[in-house]
């Protein structure tokens, strides 16, 4: 599993080795391409994609709830970059993830989680 | 056929987690990248600066905003040097982080099912040789492009200008795919999925519609390459759907089941998200929350300079090159001005290079300026002859930005 995690940091090169030969015609948007000249071939493709789940949210109070919860479908930094938001709209996000993305968050984490949030907000709009 | 595995997913998701609680984990992603360096997205009222990041496979350098699912910003100075977007610079956004990280491409299937004579199964090459081959420039924007410069701010992805690309798209019509199954009478949406799928399996799948007509239109796409190259994994390789002149969140990526409806689609990412008020340019005053809604479709005039920074000092008294890209929206740039006080006078720029009218287009002016502090605006007028308007517009979703934009720069003795 660590491995997974490293060779997910670590980056597989890609493997495209065919591009389309054909020359695009100029100032034809909707005409139909003449046949390349070199055929265009598909290639299998597999690549990894980087990783942060060690990535924790700054020190505070409830920092555990959202470390625990709000990890798994999106970075921090997604939080991290918002406008500084009142707890009525920090409250509506959280429940957003809860009730259309079914995330699964316990209820009674839901207080600690707007909580940490809305703290947040009241530090960066200082 | 199964391309990705959930559950392998799924376990390391959580292993993920896990080890992070141990601290058993390399040095964090964001980190890393911040060692390569930040750009200041000049978004008010919120946090500004993002880390440039080389991590991502098939793609260069770009600007960070999120990991999982990757969002990814092209920095504006590959608009000041590229009309058609460079694939490994071109943005990237995804919606779930369930994203499958290989694709056999002999195994890959394009299914087309639903309200059809007969249910179609599509191998790669079967769309290579089996299609006449359509070829045309066109952008595609996020819906939300430049959010995080929205005031009053909004919740969302915080772009800066650059979730947007232009590209050259290569691929078959989907109208001609659809004949290939034959859609019966009483059609009236086609609904497109990719591979993939959501992280929560009860977690809302992200599918887009079109409405028959327009999927039948013979502009529409279904594209195999991008810039003449099969398209980057995180731009939706092996298949993905082009919309022109709509706002990319029709473009669906990994475009692999087409399923035409006898009904309206009312699932969640047409019915509920991607909701713009029914007003020019999707504006309301703001702060304004409840209005008439409907989905957000063609996209608007925008133009942007990109060969100068807010804030930059420039010599007075000597010419100045300004540089920038325009689109039409949903049809050609007819005109880009420039003005240099603020809107009340404008100068028509030249414009570059006519790519069709789904295509991003080169403007440039030349202005000289005296010592001091200035505004240079740029307006697009597009062959239908809607103007971007000079009141910002706005909306609680952060959809569709679209009014003129300015910078402020200074005219001193020394550049």
């Amino acid at each position: 599993m660590k491995g997974k995690l490293m060779v997910g940091l670590a980056l597989a090169a890609s493997v495209w080795s065919v591009t389309v030969g054909a020359t695009p015609a100029r100032h034809a948007p909707r005409k139909a391409a003449a046949k390349p000249a070199t055929p265009f071939a598909f290639r299998s493709v597999r690549v990894s994609l980087p990783q942060d789940f060690d990535v924790e949210y700054p020190a505070g109070a409830g920092a555990d709830a959202v470390n625990a919860n709000c990890r798994a479908c999106h970075s921090p930094s997604m939080v991290l970059s918002q406008p500084p938001l009142s707890a009525e709209e920090w409250h509506k996000e959280v429940r957003k993830m809860i009730d259309v993305y079914k995330a699964p968050i316990a209820e009674d984490q839901v207080g600690a989680i707007t909580g940490y949030l809305t703290a947040l907000s009241a530090l960066a709009a200082k | 056929m199964t391309l990705f595995n959930p559950t392998l997913s799924r376990r390391n998701l959580l292993s993920g987690v896990a080890l992070s609680g141990l601290g058993m984990v390399t040095q964090p992603l964001w980190a890393q990248t911040g060692a390569q360096g930040m750009v200041d997205l000049h978004l008010p009222g919120k946090p500004s600066k993002r880390p440039l990041t080389k991590a991502f496979p098939q793609k260069g350098e770009m600007i960070l905003q999120r990991v999982r699912p990757p969002l990814l910003e092209t920095p504006m100075q590959v608009f000041d040097q590229h009309i058609l977007t460079p694939n490994d610079q071109f943005y990237v956004r995804w919606h779930w982080a369930n994203i499958p990280e290989s694709v056999d491409a002999k195994a890959f299937r394009l299914t087309v099912r639903g309200h059809v004579e007969r249910k179609v199964e599509l191998r790669l090459d079967d769309l290579l040789h089996g299609f006449e081959r359509i070829e045309y420039v066109a952008v595609n924007q996020c819906s939300g492009n430049s959010r995080g410069l929205f005031s009053p701010s909004v919740a969302g992805a915080e772009w800066g200008h650059g979730a947007m690309g232009n590209a050259r798209w290569t691929g078959v019509r989907l109208r001609d795919v659809l004949d290939r199954a034959g859609v019966k009478a009483g059609a009236v949406d086609v609904r497109f999925g990719g591979l993939d799928e959501a992280l929560v399996s009860e977690g809302p799948k992200f599918l887009k519609s079109l409405a028959i007509d327009h999927a039948r239109d013979g502009e529409v796409m279904i594209a195999y390459a991008m810039n003449g190259e099969p398209l980057p994994l995180l731009n939706g390789y092996p298949l993905r759907l082009i919309v022109p002149g709509w706002y990319s969140t029709y473009w669906v990526k990994m475009l692999s089941d087409i399923e035409v409806l006898p009904q309206k689609d009312d699932n969640f990412w047409m019915a509920k998200a991607y909701q713009v008020p029914k007003t020019p340019f999707g504006h309301v005053p703001p702060g304004t929350a409840d209005f008439p809604k409907e989905p957000i479709s063609r996209m608007v005039p925008r133009s942007l300079i990109t060969n100068l920074a807010e804030g930059q000092v420039v010599k007075a008294g000597a010419p100045l090159a300004i540089s920038g890209i325009a689109m039409g929206g949903d049809c050609g740039v007819a005109k880009v001005e420039i003005s240099t006080d603020g809107g009340a006078t404008w100068q028509t720029a030249a414009l570059g290079e006519d790519l069709g009218p789904y295509s991003l287009r080169r403007f440039t002016h030349r202005i000289t300026m005296p010592a001091g502090r200035f505004t240079l605006a740029c307006r697009c007028t597009n062959t239908k002859g809607v103007s971007q308007p000079l009141t910002m517009n706005w909306n609680p979703g952060g959809y569709m930005r679209a009014g003129v934009e300015t910078l402020t720069l200074v005219a001193g003795e020394k550049a």
